[in-house]
Parts: structure tokens; sequence; C-alpha cells
């Protein structure tokens, strides 16, 4: 099977590729090995939010002059940046999430400990404070927990927010609505992950025509007069963001829901878009599948071979690795050095051990192991033994370079990368198949 | 081992019938049916009465022994000084570590049982008591792949023993004589884990395929005799000093050297020499007293809603006392810890009656955060319990208590920071600093062992006041 481009790795860098390559026409395949780094992100797209001296940025696609000249942003300006989002931002709205932004400027979202966090586009159900004033309007808000839900802490959530002065004069409710009034039926209630309950509320409360109005009773009952109501991302995966504006036209409140710990709905939610809008556009997906192995010839990778199809490899004219980082299996390490898993590609120099963390975890000052990645040339072709593969490309996570948690970059790096290496793709092939003809 | 001499094998064996310890030779084939694990060139094994403890548990029963006898555990105190009046010792001058308050505890007798930082304690006196720091380092691989300990058969080196523990096998440990002055700032370097993994692939091969989970280190507190720079000939016999006796300053004894096989042994020589100078005649009991859980060992706890794995785990940490935590409460049996099986029932146990003020302590109560993901989701989850049973004043604590607990984590991944514990930990980054952005909150406070002795430095001074 020859393809026009093969995408390995489903996360935001490859999905995003893969709808730009399968839009223009393209004969693409996505090879997927399982979820990807979306189950435990935000929702948001983070595009450029924290410093190095951790302030934070108020207007990222100013700031990308600013950045070191390694960095993808730098390879790729601040207009392309741009464009890339508002490609994203597109596709998003026809996969049915109308993701917001505040123009150019950076807004806050909340954390499920009540940090706030610099992000460019976010989801409705997700309300976006403003950055310079988050608690801007804001006198009561109630933190409310749904059937004593183990990955929500409403009370840290609490904490977490005064500890910014913006909050101090804040009041603030925390409640829990209890497991008979939502009338799931679970083994044990206490001991459901999101998706879980997701699916128990839909299957047990939501089902039922009154569903709503019960539920929507209990949060009014719980948030008395706040004005701003928050809620663990828990009530539904696939249409979280219309049930956030139903229950908000049913009660009369501001209601924001955040993304818990891991699995997280409203990333969960994008991939799931994004994966639909790509076959809509006629995309192959191979799902959990993995590439064993490439087949290189004359600074070209020609074919691949998968754990599904070892005898059978997959051609193509144009590649796009997209594989995410260490924990997403894109990187390896052992005890002295870094690799790509996939293609043993150049890797950015990693130096002594010590080196590639910092002595603090949670510090604020930057995990060498997070900038970590393969080295590309200015087009994002990597390197195999120094010399540039010319018809593979990197996108997000795997790519070095960049702090993707420190700097508040992930989302921006892997929508921005994954479309510039699909249009290189593209521009290529018009240009070949026109003087061909 | 080929590359260890058979003969020790049989002075090894002559020595431990000398000393009233059975031994019995095996066959390298007996060895394996037994352990199999165990390197296959193995040229011989000798079965010994080895056994294993559970420090945690030991010293969480001891605890709450002690407060069940009416003591008072004062946690995070630390002792800046003797209270010293006409020529006696009266008591202590101490600071809360946590709040920086300054208590003065008088007492007739004052047991310096302080280890290494006994050296310390006496020169509060001007007294000397020599402490010969060895540092020790040990890895603790995933999952257990030995079922009683297995020990190279050759004089004491490094990383020479397998020890397995609850849900993991420990390789140790090295020996390394290092100043007193760095005693507060021990690692784990580079190089004695590069020792332990290929010293402990000579134990179990298995082991250069087995995840480690993180590396810590210690100090042995020896009495320092002579001058033996790897520590490992000093003996680890028990010093009791009564300094009424040798050095004229009545009301201080000091209890050092030994081995945690011997701290029974070493509490009860301590506590006759106070009740002798207490006239108190009573002959000490604790030798033939269980310890609290250790009481009965078909005292069954019921838990008819609790699956096994979750009830064994809490009985194998609390014995009998299990039972005041199992229950039929489904919340309470919800579980916090899915590595460990702790549940929220036994969380609030610990907190209420095993003095685990925070996550820190509640880790050695009940092993959260111990397990493969090293507390990736039950710190959040456990902090919500401890801020929601202290009431909502403590919830900024319990939120801070994250912070300092990922990074007493951290200090042991850190050393061993490559393959599945870099996947870890990069998805623990992900989740905390992206995700929940916990890096927004504050600039942390340095953990309280690193505020108290940096004096120097102003800001984290005043932070711990």
């Amino acid at each position: 099977m020859k393809y026009n481009s093969i995408i390995i790795g489903g996360g935001l860098a490859g999905l995003t590729s893969a709808i730009r390559c399968a839009e223009a026409g393209l004969k693409t395949a996505l090879i997927s090995a399982g979820d990807s780094a979306l189950t435990f992100a935000s929702g948001s797209i983070d595009v450029l939010g924290i410093r190095q001296n951790n302030s934070l940025v108020q207007y990222p696609f100013e700031e990308i002059s600013h950045l070191p000249s390694g960095h993808p942003y730098q390879k790729l300006g601040a207009g392309q940046v741009k464009q890339s989002l508002h490609f994203f931002t597109g596709q998003m709205a026809k996969a049915g999430i109308q993701m917001s932004s505040h123009g150019q400027q950076n807004h806050s979202r909340l954390t499920a400990l009540g940090a706030i966090r610099p992000t460019w586009l976010s989801q409705p159900g997700t309300k976006a404070l403003s950055i310079a004033a988050p608690a801007a309007g804001l006198r009561r808000v109630a933190i409310i927990n749904i059937a004593g839900f183990r990955d929500f802490q409403p009370a840290l959530v609490a904490a977490g927010m005064k500890k910014h002065p913006e909050f101090a004069g804040v009041e603030f409710t925390v409640a829990d609505i209890n497991a008979e009034t939502v009338n799931i039926n679970a083994r044990n209630a206490y001991e459901l992950r999101s998706l879980e309950m997701a699916r128990l509320l839909k299957r047990d409360l939501f089902s039922q025509p009154k569903g709503l109005t019960i539920f929507a009773s209990a949060i009014q009952k719980a948030a008395g007069n706040a004005d701003l109501v928050v809620l663990p991302s828990v009530l539904a995966v696939e249409n979280g963001n219309e049930l956030i504006s139903q229950l908000e036209a049913h009660t009369g409140l501001h209601i924001c829901e955040l993304a818990t710990l891991p699995p997280s709905l409203p990333g969960m939610r994008m991939a799931n878009a994004l994966r639909q809008r790509y076959r809509e556009l006629g995309g192959l997906l191979l799902e959990g599948d993995e590439v064993l192995s490439g087949y290189f010839d004359n600074n070209k990778l020609n074919s691949i071979k998968t754990r599904l199809n070892p005898s059978m490899p997959l051609e193509a004219d144009h590649f796009i690795l997209a594989t995410g980082s260490f924990f997403s299996r894109g990187l390896d390490s052992n005890q002295s050095s870094l690799t790509d898993k996939t293609f043993n590609l150049d890797v950015v120099e990693a130096g002594q051990r010590e080196q590639w963390s910092n002595e603090r975890f949670l510090n604020g000052h930057q995990h060498g192991f997070s900038y970590f990645g393969i080295e590309t040339n200015e087009r994002f072709n990597p390197y195999q033994n120094g010399k540039a593969i010319t018809n593979l490309y990197c996108a997000g996570g795997v790519l070095g370079g960049f702090n993707p948690v420190a700097e508040a970059s992930a989302g921006g790096v892997a929508i921005s990368t994954g479309w510039f290496a699909a249009n290189q793709i593209i521009a290529q092939r018009s240009g070949s198949s026109g003087t061909a003809k | 081992m080929p590359e260890d001499e058979l003969s020790f094998q049989d002075k090894f064996i002559t020595s431990c019938h000398t000393a009233g310890i059975r031994a019995e030779a095996l066959t390298p084939k007996e060895a394996l049916r037994i352990e199999p694990n165990v390197n296959p060139q193995l040229l011989g094994a000798v079965r010994v009465p080895d056994g294993t403890i559970d420090p945690f548990r030991l010293t969480a029963s001891n605890i709450l022994d002690a407060e069940e006898y009416g003591g008072r555990l004062m946690n995070y105190t630390r002792v800046t000084g003797l209270i010293i009046e006409n020529g006696r010792v009266c008591g202590v001058h101490c600071m809360n570590i946590k709040t920086g308050e300054l208590i003065d505890i008088r007492a007739l007798q004052v047991v310096n049982a302080a280890g290494i930082w006994g050296q310390q304690i006496t020169e509060y006196a001007d007294l000397s008591i020599r402490m010969f720091p060895a540092k020790g380092s040990l890895l603790i691989v995933d999952y257990r792949i030995n079922s009683m300990v297995i020990n190279r058969c050759r004089k004491p080196a490094d990383a020479d023993i397998l020890v397995p523990g609850d849900t993991i096998s420990l390789i140790g440990t090295t020996s390394e004589k290092i100043p007193y002055s760095d005693i507060e700032n021990i690692r784990v370097t580079p190089n004695e884990v590069e020792t332990l993994l290929a010293e402990g692939e000579k134990l179990c091969p298995i082991m250069a395929k087995t995840r480690v989970l993180r590396a810590y280190c210690g100090v042995r507190p020896l009495v320092s005799l002579g001058d033996d720079p790897s520590g490992r000939n000093i003996s680890r016999g028990i010093v009791l000093v009564d300094h009424g006796k040798a050095d004229a300053l009545p009301g201080l004894i000091t209890i050092t050297g030994g081995k945690l096989m011997t701290y029974r042994l070493m509490a009860e020589m301590a506590t006759d020499a106070v009740a002798k100078n207490l006239g108190n005649t009573r002959h000490c009991e604790t030798a033939e007293k269980p310890l609290p859980g250790a009481n009965g060992k078909n005292a069954d706890v019921h838990a008819p809603q609790v699956s096994i794995p979750v009830s064994g785990s809490a009985k194998y940490r609390h014995g009998e006392r299990a039972a005041k935590f199992l229950s039929d409460d489904k919340k309470q049996n919800a579980i916090i810890c899915e590595c460990e099986m702790v549940t929220r029932g036994e969380i609030e146990y610990a907190v209420n009656n095993l003095n685990a003020k925070d996550l820190v302590d509640l880790r050695r109560r009940t092993r959260i955060g111990m397990g493969p993901c090293q507390g990736e989701m039950c710190s959040c989850r456990a902090a919500g319990i401890v801020s929601e049973m202290t009431h909502a004043d403590n919830s900024e604590n319990a939120l801070d208590s994250i912070g300092e607990f990922l990074q007493e984590r951290w200090k042991g991944v850190r050393p061993i920071l490559w393959g599945d514990a870099m996947r870890e930990a990069d998805f623990s980054y992900w989740v905390y600093d992206n995700l929940l952005g916990y890096n927004q909150l504050q600039s942390l406070p340095a953990p309280v062992s690193e505020q108290l002795f940096t004096e120097q430095d102003d800001n984290v001074a005043v932070e711990a006041a």
C-alpha cells in the first residue's frame, strides 16, 4: 500500500497534520499506538504563557521573537504560528467545538488545584478568566464536587485560588452533590474515575427525562447565589460543552468545568473531535498499531514496518513523526543516553545524567529532560548520523529545543509544527505533480 | 558466585554453628528451586534462618505503644540544647521545626538516642561521643523478585544483599565514610547506582530487566573505634554511656551503636539504666509483650465488603488494628492509593490515631505513594482528605504538602532517572505543572529538613519561622 503521507503518532501534532494532509486531498494514513497526551491535557491550547523568569506572558505572538534560536517557534515565525492556530480553530469548529480566545492576548484557565495558568484557546465549558484580572466580577465562587468523586478536591481548589492575591476578597463555598441525588448505581461511587463517572451519569441520570432538571436544581441548591460555579469535568465526554451551556440556561448560573486528575475529559473530547474530523475527510486511521522500523535509502524514508502488519511494509512519499515525548514513548532513555525510539534519529545533546533534571521537582526551574528531543533543520527534517532525512518531518513533543511544560507552549508547538510539516508535503506534492504533468 | 571463594562457605557455616545459628549447605539446584531468580551460575548456597521486618510498621507500632502507655511523641521537634543546672542535665531546649516555636522540656532523665545526631547532642554538654558516619545507598526495584533474603556468601562488600519487602525488593548497600559535617546533605551518586545495579545483577540477573523505582541512602550511626576507611569492620556493638558515671554529668544517658536487629535490647538497656537512676526496680516486660497490631495472629478482621488484596494489605500494615478502619462503609473503603491498596479509612485512621499530620507522615504510616507511580494520583486525593478532616483552615497546608511530598519522592527518583522512571517522571511533571499548574501557585518554601540547616539564608529562615 502506498500513501502520499503517513503520520506516526495520534496526538495533537499528528492529528493536526493528518487533517491538514487529508483536507488537501492527500492519501493519508495515521498510525496511532493508543491514547495520547490529550488524555491528560487541560482541553485548552497553550501557545506561549510563561517566561524563563516565571512571569506570565500576556501577548504570546509578540513574545515569540524573544525565544532562543533553536526553538520550534523561531523556525516558523509568529505569522505561521498564528495561521496554524487559525486553521486548527476552524477544524475544531467543523468538528463541533467552538474554541474561544481573547484575540492576541492569553487568558487564564483555572486548574483542579486552584492555580491559574495562561493559555490561548479554550473550550466553551472552560471559562476563560482575564489574564490581568482573573478575579474580575467574582465575589462568590462555589466549588462543587459530585458524589464524593476521588479525583477532584474542592477544598484544595479553594485553597489554591486563595493564594492569588486577586482572589483575596472572594468568598468560597465548597459543597458536594451526593450520589443519591445524581442517582448513579455503581459498585462503589467513591472509586470512579472521571470517564466512568461520565458514563454512569449518562446511563443513570442524563438519560432520564428529568435528569438535567434534577441536576440543575442540585447545583442551584449547593451553589446559592455564586457568581461562578466550578465543577469537575465529569459530566460528559462528547457533548460536555453543550451540557454545561444547558445547565447554565437551567440554573441561570455561570458554570465552569475543570479538567480533573487524568483522564481529562476536555482533552479526550478534543482528541475525539479531531479523530472524527480526520475520518470525515477520508483519512485512514490505524489505531493500536506501532511502527517497528523504517527502511531508509539515500537520505529518504521509503517504508515502515508496523507491529500489526510486519510482513507488509507501508510506503509513502512523505512521513511525519509525531510520537511525543518520553511518556508517549516517542523518546526513550537509558543510563547514559537518549534515543528516538522509532527510527534512532539524532537527538539533542543531553550531557551527564545529573544534568537531565533539576534537584527540585516543581520549583519553576526547567528540567533538562523536558527540553530534550529530536534535532531538526529549518524545515523540521531530522538527521540520522548527521544527514538530514528529506522526506521525514518531526512535529510536537518529539522535537527538542523547547520546554512545553515550563513555558506553557505544548499545544501551540504541536499544532504549528504539525501544520507546517503537512504544508511542506502539500507544497512539494503540488510542485512535483505540476512538473510531472 | 564464581568470583567468590567457595572456601568461604565452609568458614561461614562453621562460624554460624559456633554462634548457634542454623546453617545448611544447599546444592545450586536446591537453591534455584527455592529462589528461581537467583543467578544460575551459583557454585553453592547456604540456608540460614534470615528474615525481614517492615521498618515503617515497626516504627509506627513502637510509637503507638509508647503513646498507649502514656508517652508523648513530639514529632518535627529538634533538640537545640541541653538544660544543665547545678551540674545536672534537667531537660532539653527544643524548636518545632514546622512552626519555629521554642519549647523547653524538663525531665529527671534524658536519653540521647539520636543515632548519628547523638554526637551533636553530647556536644551540647561539651562531651564527646565520636560518631563514624558511614553512608549506605540502596535501590528499590519494582516487584518482588525474591521471596527470602539473598546474600552473597563472602566478606561484607557493596551490594551483597537483596531483601524482599512488601511489594518490592531492594538491593544494598554501599558503604562509604563521609565527614560528619555532611550527614545532612547525603545523596546517592551515579557511581553508587552503577555499582548496585552491576552487583545486583550478579545476585539475580532479572534485575537488569526490572524497573528501578528509586534510590535512597542513610547514615550508619557507628561509634568510632580505630581507623577503618570503609566502616565495614567497625563493630555494630551496643554502646551505653551513663554520663553521670562516665563524665560526672548526671541526668543524661546515651545509647548508640547497635543495629536494628538489637534495637529493642538497646531500648531495654537504656531504660534499665534510667530506671536504676530513678530508683525503679521493676523488670522490663517489653520483650514479652507484643506491639500494637501484633496481638494474636488469629484475630480476624471482618470486612466482607473489602476485597482480599485490600484487607490483606491493611492487615499486613496494621495487624489486628486494621479492624479500626476496615468497615462496610463504601466511602471508607474507597481506594485512594491504588498501587499500595490504601483506603480512605486507613488514611483517616492514620491521621486520627497515628500522628500523620501531612502527606509525608501519611506515607510512612500507610505506604501511600510508595508504589510504581510514586504518588501521582494519591497525593492530591490524600491531601483532599487530610484537608477535609482537619478543617478548612488547613487546606493551604494540605495543598503545600503535595509539593513537599512529591519533592521527597523526586529525591529518590532522580538518581535513577532513565527508562520507565523517566517516563513516569515526565508524566508526573506534565500532570502537576501543566494540567494542574502547581508551580503557578507559589514558589514553594524549601522542605523542613533543608530550612533548618541553612541558617545563613534569611528568606528561608523567615519562612521557617
